[in-house]
């Protein structure tokens, strides 16, 4: 029985330790990892003691943090995970698929960008944008402004958009049976119904979870979803087609329009949810490259499958707002993947001719 | 001893791997990259910069695609500059402008010395400020045999000649005579690298011009030769005219005719814009001119040069070069622009040259590489005719012998040696001026410079007593 138990503990010692790096929406674990009762433990707070937690408790939902509090409880530590709590902003070499807001407050080193063109500069870091007031794009008129961009809710991009309320935007989701999103269990038809089951908590969003960190791999990635077409019924709370693409425009959404973008080559701005040509140049880009990653369409046949793939497949796969840019922030200007800006005279990668073969 | 020889066999197999490997690393790194990065624009020493036109770009490396480039029309939340005019909103293939105001906004002679908006606004041009909404892009007017070049669809955009992520970088192979391979004439310049072209798939033949053509199209590569690229426009590939003769009149009020056909190395005389003359199946010894007819450097090596068509058409100005433009009829190169009349529209004639007249020295076109007359003609045909008259078919009065009585008024090829005209010939090729026809033969048949003779040439009319006799084996 004693050997039983020992063997019991050992594995999920080892799952634990296997497991941990993939990604796991649905919170599992001790209710303190993330809530407190009282705010007081012997008489100390339990607030997470991270200089951009914003608050000194206590805070809703007896939480112990805002979101940055949770998810970016060590700014100088170097781990990308806590607890299991996935960090987007602290001083560690493994950025998160959506970068690291290190970048922004100057933690992590910037490379041709600086404090305001390095990412999304949500006020909770105490950096409020001094170049844009808006998003550029915003066709919806979101009213957004760069002294409201917040983490989630109506001035956010996680949570429900049609709320105010950050919290109350993303009620419920952490605690949601999100399977549907795994590699393994993917349910396309499940996902994008409620914050907990969409991509990343970004409502609507469809796609496939894997880890947390960013990807170093070509075939250990999370897989994003894309369209043919930016289609319609897109909003300033709706991402259009379920994509990825489709959540940045619901602030930069002249960039995504057929009004603004065209619907056809030649384009008047760059396509997002547009097939990557099987001809041309674009024919070649067949890797998957982690510094221009494709989305998939809903006929994508990996979806079914046990993981991402490191194939792509012009003519199939497409080209998404996430192609070119990080969500949260990079070291880079305009939150580019690759030092856009200083190249050719850097020597160094030139992101555009991974898909613009014959430009290199 | 066997365990030496097995490895032995590995060391080798294992040389012939990294060798594989060292081959395959080199040929993918040329074969795949570096294109832009060694052409004049994507260089990050000396490659494009708007940073003069917007601050905001000073930041970005030199050959930056941004420079050109606005994937989101937008930088800082507004449109970069230039945003005016056509500037204005975002344009084609992510553009900061349209068509030839995307080139012209630095290549106007302050941010790039060379002047180009100036050159393509003269009288005789390209029409590239004529016509918007033509082009759609290089890569979309392919694969549609010739029918963005055609009717109303007819344009050229500065990168119908151009690649701009291909361009090489002026200075050598600029437009220089090639002495070491002078065959190799005709292959594009630097400023014309990654351009695609066309080439006739056949020969065609007087009045018949080719009608299939092969398009050069391999990305990096394109055309390799600089007429295969005016042959998009100039050729049946666009024009679509049976006989090679358009009815649309050119600028310099010339019918729009067929180079394909006129270069056709069927054909007894051309400029050697294709071949070199030696390589004119068409053509019949003597092939090629004699050295001392000929000005340096094509005295080097006669009839086995090659040359390019802007050789003779190019721009006035001495920068930028190239047939952009030209206050000169038929953008004619070289410090003589006239042809086939001086700049008093007289007619240049045999006896211009021997007398003196007519400005032929400083305006005759021809003179710019063809030794005529140096106090002796280089031709007994020419001298035998400096002080005749005749009358034009048509016509009244004396006339001298005028280098288009017996030469085609389109100088590119013939099916006659020497580039002659009949009588017969239709417009333009022949001289009309109202109802006077001013070709006088019938019949031409080639020898050596001094050796001309009556039964050389023929023809009917009376007035050339010393040719009426039709002796036969005329071209």
């Amino acid at each position: 029985m004693a050997c039983l138990l020992l063997n019991l503990l050992f594995s999920i010692l080892i799952s634990l330790l296997i497991f941990n790096k993939y990604t796991k929406a649905k919170v599992t674990g001790v209710c303190v990892n993330c809530h407190t009762m009282h705010n007081s433990q012997n008489g100390a707070s339990m607030m997470f003691n991270s200089s951009y937690n914003n608050a000194t408790g206590p805070i809703r939902y007896l939480l112990r943090g805002t979101c940055l509090g949770c998810h970016g409880q060590n700014p100088s530590g170097t781990n990308y995970l806590i607890n299991g709590i996935p960090q987007v902003l602290h001083a560690g070499s493994v950025d998160l698929p959506g970068g690291n807001f290190a970048y922004i407050v100057g933690i992590k080193t910037r490379v041709g960008s600086d404090q305001y063109t390095a990412g999304h500069n949500v006020v909770d870091l105490g950096v409020i944008d001094a170049y844009l007031s808006s998003p550029p794009g915003d066709v919806y008129s979101t009213g957004v402004t760069n002294n409201n961009l917040t983490c989630a809710g109506k001035f956010g991009c996680h949570g429900d958009r049609t709320v105010s309320d950050p919290y109350l935007a993303i009620r419920g989701a952490h605690h949601t049976d999100d399977s549907v999103l795994k590699f393994g269990s993917i349910n396309l038809s499940a996902q994008g119904g409620t914050v907990g089951t969409s991509f990343r908590f970004l409502l609507g969003v469809k796609g496939g979870e894997l880890r947390w960190d960013r990807y170093t791999t070509n075939e250990t990635h999370n897989e994003y979803f894309g369209a043919s077409s930016p289609g319609s019924g897109g909003s300033a709370t709706s991402p259009a087609g379920n994509t990825i693409s489709g959540l940045c425009a619901e602030c930069h959404g002249n960039f995504h329009s057929t009004m603004g973008v065209g619907t056809s080559s030649p384009w008047l701005r760059h396509p997002s949810d547009r097939l990557l040509p099987n001809t041309y140049e674009y024919q070649y880009y067949t890797t998957y490259n982690m510094t221009a990653p494709v989305a998939r369409q809903a006929t994508w046949s990996g979806w079914s499958g046990s993981g991402p793939s490191n194939t792509v497949t012009p003519g199939s796969d497409v080209v998404m707002c996430l192609s070119c840019h990080l969500a949260h922030a990079g070291p880079y200007y305009k939150i580019l993947r690759w030092d856009y800006k200083g190249w050719p005279g850097n020597g160094g990668v030139n992101g555009c001719g991974i898909c613009h073969k014959y430009k290199d | 001893m066997a365990v030496v020889s097995v490895i032995s066999i590995r060391i080798k197999y294992l040389a012939f791997i990294v060798f594989i490997l060292l081959l395959s690393i080199f040929t993918s790194k040329y074969s795949e990259s570096g294109n832009y990065t060694n052409s004049q624009h994507g260089d990050p020493t000396s490659g494009v910069t708007r940073s003069s036109i917007d601050s905001r770009y000073s930041g970005f490396s030199r050959g930056n695609c941004a420079h050109c480039h606005e994937p989101h029309a937008s930088i800082g939340g507004s449109e970069p500059e230039p945003n005016t005019g056509v500037a204005a909103g975002p344009d084609k293939v992510l553009l900061f402008s349209e068509e030839e105001d995307v080139c012209l906004s630095c290549h106007n002679g302050v941010i790039v010395p060379r002047d180009m908006r100036t050159v393509v606004n003269k009288t005789y041009r390209h029409p590239i400020t004529d016509y918007s909404g033509r082009h759609t892009l290089s890569k979309n007017e392919y694969g549609q045999n010739g029918a963005p070049f055609r009717g109303t669809n007819r344009h050229a955009e500065c990168v119908d000649c151009h690649e701009p992520h291909y361009i090489g970088k002026p200075g050598t192979a600029y437009h220089s005579y090639n002495t070491t391979s002078p065959a190799n004439n005709n292959l594009v310049s630097n400023l014309l690298k990654g351009v695609w072209g066309v080439e006739p798939t056949t020969e065609g033949t007087w009045l018949s011009p080719p009608t299939t053509f092969t398009e050069l199209t391999t990305p990096g590569v394109g055309a390799s030769k600089e007429y295969q690229i005016c042959f998009k426009c100039h050729s049946y590939y666009a024009l679509q005219d049976s006989d090679g003769i358009t009815s649309i009149i050119g600028p310099s009020g010339q019918y729009i005719t067929d180079q394909s056909m006129e270069f056709s190395k069927n054909l007894k005389s051309v400029h050697p814009v294709r071949v070199p003359l030696n390589n004119q199946t068409g053509s019949y010894a003597p092939k090629a001119l004699t050295a001392s007819q000929l000005r340096s450097p094509w005295n080097s090596a006669p009839g086995s040069q090659t040359m390019w068509c802007s050789d003779c058409h190019n721009s006035d100005a001495s920068s930028p070069v190239g047939p952009h433009g030209s206050n000169y009829k038929f953008m004619l190169n070289g410090t003589r622009k006239y042809w086939p009349a001086s700049s008093r529209g007289v007619l240049f004639s045999l006896n211009n040259v021997r007398n003196n007249e007519n400005n032929w020295s400083t305006e005759l076109f021809c003179v710019n590489c063809h030794i005529l007359y140096d106090g002796n003609w280089k031709n007994n045909a020419h001298s035998n005719h400096d002080s005749r008259t005749y009358t034009p078919d048509g016509g009244s009065g004396s006339h001298p012998y005028y280098c288009i009585t017996c030469h085609s008024v389109i100088p590119h090829g013939s099916p006659r040696s020497r580039l002659i005209v009949y009588r017969t010939d239709p417009q333009p090729y022949v001289y009309v001026n109202g109802t006077v026809i001013y070709a006088m033969l019938y019949g031409f048949k080639k020898a050596s410079p001094t050796s001309y003779q009556g039964t050389n040439c023929y023809t009917p009319s009376s007035q050339c007593y010393r040719h009426n006799t039709n002796a036969g084996g005329y071209d």
